[in-house]
């Protein structure tokens, strides 16, 4: 019998504890709804599991389990194991944060990966242990401002780069890795549905804004999400077999500030020499991956402003690039 | 048929005979036997089952975890670092109420790395909430694993069997080895009410908070308790079935008459038995008895065992360091609430692999006196090393 | 199965291997005990070592008795010793707790000289087992030859049960082996009959009598 809410069809429902302006709930509705309630999620410890099952309340209409914060991939294997054994090809899908995939999980996703799990696995990256209080992660930016990587005197911030970890994924000759962000629904949707489409392991990585340790105002999380990628900070990229094929192109580059200064999380760079110095850093980040992935000469038929207007129309900012000038 | 087989091979067999569908683990001495020939009966064809090799203890435990949450029976071994790398999944999985089962072939743990025998590994998760059951021999360990499945999926509780690494392991003895159809007899088919399904969408894991956290763990104590006397009634069902059982929670020896009893588990009471014979012959008063189930742990049926006793004696190759030992403080714990006052003498031996022979329990028996106030435990001697031709004990 | 029950006096016989690893001391262990239990004994058989490193000393043991076998220890006063590399005498006190009129089957192709024993109770068979090894399977095991030759001097288990036990047990490794290895027993325990009751002192010239 199916037990489902009828009057309810997100496999997300409302009601949850998120944040306002959660980029992360967003998201997850999001990919959750486009992979629809026939498929069985497993969570990391994070904040996604902490607002979606408070106190015995739960608000997934989908078979879901959370173990502990390190083995969502572990768990997942196990579930895919136990779904082939058993001869069905229910879908898994595995849900973390940074800290779940870039930090703590990373050895449980490569494993799972180096065996070829029939499993989608979505990182929604906000850049930080948000669910702790804003503590960073690897994920985090260069020269960002977490309550772990504080400015002061001797500090400009985070020290170190953002972890590559969508290189990191795609090395394992991953059949399918990508990046996506909830500005762009029509490009999230063409990945998650490509990703549906392919068996063994598979990568999402979600840019997911998040107003509290990001420090911008809840209305602005879809704008900030875009300003990431017309800045060329995150690159809208696939990789298929550790191939890069795909791009989304960018109409036009916008300098780091627009992204930077909504953001409380910049704000000791501002007006200092010393933060200008790191402005300038960032901006050489942004500039060196827009020429490794051609982000503006790319050969593509949606870029970062048509993406943007084709958004009822289903397809987002995705060809594959590559095959077209290799044709040429 | 008996068979003289090696203690990996016996419980791999027994394991394979339970019809697993997902094994997973990552090697570690000295369970690798195991986890070896379970990957071969996968890759001869012998277990219909999905065989993982996981990236760690850590991974393995979680892929058993999904596995049973998914739907079917799971198997994973480990020992020692191993078993503390899965610590943190242990616990998880017994707090979810999984029917997990998993063989730990018993070692040291660092530092100083020692890959022999004792108990400190699975002792150190006696408090995670799994059913820990601890084998005397190769037959036990197998008949065991037969027995866990049942009591896990019956009370919704996962099972971890011991056995010790080294001495059981990879010790060659005879087995009979049940045939699959009186397994299939005793054991019903995996049945878990909670299984992840789409058609019935289920939350496991989900948050909880001050206002009813409690009651979880009350439940599961509750479940606990009451594996007492499942645990018992499969033993039972098991020796009707197979003409052999291992006394439910209690394993006694020479008990009747016995002024002073020795209280141990695992394989070495094996050397307690032929002490127990050795000091019997002499005229002594002396009888075992073996703790079988360390968890939940049978404090009334020790009480009903022991309260005859003039003098306890409890062996035990685990310490809790700066308390003394483990089983003793529980031993002493029931009978002081039973109103015993017999002393319990708590005697730490076996660790990292050291050798407990007849001749150093024999002294333990021989020259133990009640404990000093204060002092919480003692150590056995250093085993002797004969140089010389020795006077054997035989006939 | 053939019961040899009567054939021994004690309750328990004790045997200890020596070995380096790769050298197949706990192979030849668990073949001991898998050739007496199929004679009719209880047996138990199992390795000292723990980690599985090339050349480094290896202990091994087994016990055969008439009743049930309960205890796990280590052998410490074996009624026999079975050495497969003679360079150990060197290094380990590999006589240690042996009983008296205790049987020691080394290999060596010559007189070992490194023997530091004052004992006159034992019983010594030496025998050039690597070299024999070496001709029957194509590689320097001793294991086998010195198993045959336990075998000859002891009584303890049959010949036709350690071929039973080498059968089963390297079934997996293909007939060759199984068969070479059988070759391997038959021909230690035909040297050891030779050698039967000599004395190490006595084998000069041994070499030349093979």
């Amino acid at each position: 019998m199916d037990k489902r809410d009828p009057f309810r069809h997100n496999v997300l429902t409302s009601g949850h504890r998120a944040c306002s302006g959660c980029g992360e709930a967003m998201a997850a509705r999001m990919v959750c709804d486009l992979i629809g309630p026939d498929a069985i999620y497993i969570n990391a410890t994070g904040c996604l599991q902490v607002f979606t099952t408070h106190n015995q309340q739960s608000a997934w209409q989908a078979p879901w389990i959370h173990s502990v914060f390190a083995n969502a991939a572990a768990v997942a294997s196990g579930v895919e194991a136990a779904l082939r054994v058993r001869g069905k090809d229910t879908p898994v899908v595995v849900q973390a944060g940074d800290g779940g995939t870039f930090d703590i999980g990373l050895q449980c996703l490569s494993g799972m990966i180096e065996r070829g799990h029939d499993v989608l696995f979505v990182c929604y990256d906000n850049e930080a242990y948000m669910n702790t209080g804003v503590q960073r992660s690897s994920s985090t930016p260069h020269a960002v401002h977490t309550t772990t990587s504080p400015p002061g005197r001797l500090s400009q911030g985070k020290h170190h780069l953002k972890k590559d970890v969508i290189s990191i994924v795609a090395a394992h000759y991953m059949p399918y890795a990508a990046t996506a962000t909830i500005a762009y629904f029509p490009d999230l949707k063409a990945k998650v549905e490509k990703a549906m489409g392919i068996k063994g392991p598979r990568f999402l990585q979600v840019l997911s804004p998040c107003p509290l340790g990001w420090a911008h105002d809840s209305a602005l999380t879809v704008t900030v999400s875009r300003l990431a990628v017309e800045t060329g900070l995150f690159p809208l990229i696939e990789l298929e077999h550790g191939e890069l094929t795909g791009v989304m192109r960018l109409a036009e580059q916008k300098p780091v500030e627009e992204y930077l200064r909504p953001q409380g999380r910049f704000r000791h760079l501002f007006g200092n020499g010393e933060g200008a110095a790191e402005l300038r850093h960032l901006q050489a980040l942004a500039d060196a991956r827009i020429c490794r992935y051609g982000l503006l000469d790319a050969a593509t038929e949606w870029d970062t402003q048509s993406a943007m207007q084709s958004m009822r129309h289903g397809r987002g900012g995705y060809v594959p690039v590559l095959q077209e000038e290799m044709e040429k | 048929m008996r068979k003289l087989l090696e203690g990996s091979q016996a419980v791999a067999e027994a394991v394979r005979l339970c019809r697993p569908q997902v094994v997973a683990a990552y090697p570690i001495t000295p369970q690798t036997h195991i986890i070896e020939r379970l990957a071969q009966h996968v890759a001869d064809g012998e277990l219909e089952a999905e065989f993982i090799n996981a990236e760690s203890e850590f991974g393995a435990a979680s892929i058993v975890q999904g596995a049973v949450a998914a739907g079917v029976r799971a198997f994973t071994a480990t020992a020692s670092q191993g078993l503390l790398l899965m610590t943190e999944v242990l616990h998880n999985i017994a707090g979810m109420r999984l029917p997990v089962v998993m063989v730990c072939a018993n070692r040291a743990v660092s530092a100083p790395i020692n890959i022999f025998n004792d108990h400190q590994d699975s002792m150190a998760l006696r408090d995670s909430g799994w059913i820990q059951l601890y084998a005397e021999s190769n037959q036990e360990a197998a008949d065991s694993v037969i027995q866990a499945y049942r009591i896990a999926e019956a009370c919704e509780l996962p099972v971890m069997v011991c056995m010790d690494g080294f001495y059981l392991t990879h010790s060659f003895e005879p087995v009979e080895l049940p045939t699959q159809g009186a397994v299939d007899e005793f054991l019903p088919p995996f049945h878990f009410a909670r299984t992840l399904n789409p058609a019935t969408p289920m939350t496991l894991g989900g948050g909880s908070e001050p206002d009813n956290y409690q009651e979880y763990r009350v439940l599961q104590h509750e479940a606990m308790e009451n594996s007492r006397a499942v645990i018992e009634a499969f033993d039972a069902d098991f020796g009707t079935q197979f003409g052999r059982s291992w006394g439910g929670l209690l394993d006694g020896y020479r008990l009747e008459g016995a002024q002073t009893v020795v209280l141990g588990t695992g394989s070495l009471m094996g050397a307690v038995r032929d002490v127990v014979d050795r000091l019997c012959d002499q005229g002594r008063a002396v009888g075992a008895l073996r703790l079988r189930c360390l968890r939940p742990f049978p404090a009334r049926e020790l009480v009903g065992r022991l309260g005859s006793a003039q003098r306890i004696i409890v062996l035990e190759k685990a310490l809790s360091v700066g308390a003394g030992g483990i089983i003793a403080a529980e031993l002493r714990a029931a009978l002081q609430q039973a109103g015993i006052t017999t002393p319990v003498e708590s005697v730490i031996g076996g660790l990292g692999g050291r050798d407990l022979t007849p001749d150093v329990i024999e002294a333990v028996v021989r020259n133990a006196g009640p404990d000093e106030a204060g002092v919480s435990c003692r150590f056995a001697p250093q085993v002797a090393v004969h140089h010389e031709a020795h006077e054997e004990h035989e006939e | 199965m053939t019961n040899k029950q009567e054939s021994i006096s004690r309750s328990l016989y004790e045997i200890r291997f020596h070995g380096r690893g790769g050298q197949g001391a706990v192979s030849a262990a668990a073949l001991l005990a898998l050739a007496a239990f199929d004679d009719g004994f209880e047996s138990q058989a199992f390795p000292k070592f723990g980690s599985e490193r090339r050349g480094a000393p290896v202990e091994a043991y087994v016990r055969i008795g008439r009743t049930p076998i309960r205890a796990h220890n280590q052998v410490y006063t074996p009624d026999a010793v079975v050495i497969q590399d003679a360079t150990l005498l060197r290094s380990e006190p590999l006589l240690r707790g042996l009983k008296g009129g205790g049987v020691i089957v080394l290999n060596s192709a010559q007189r070992p000289d490194d023997i530091d024993s004052d004992r006159d109770d034992l019983r010594w068979i030496v025998l050039p087992a690597s070299r024999v090894g070496e001709r029957l399977l194509g590689r320097p095991l001793p294991n086998t030859v010195l198993l045959g030759a336990l075998a000859a001097v002891t009584d303890w288990v049959s010949l036709a049960a350690l071929e039973n036990a080498v059968t089963n047990h390297l079934a997996r490794k293909g007939d060759a082996v199984v068969k070479a290895n059988i070759e391997a027993v038959r021909e230690g325990h035909r040297l050891a009959l030779e050698l039967k009751g000599v004395h190490y002192e006595e084998l000069e010239g041994h070499e030349e009598k093979k």
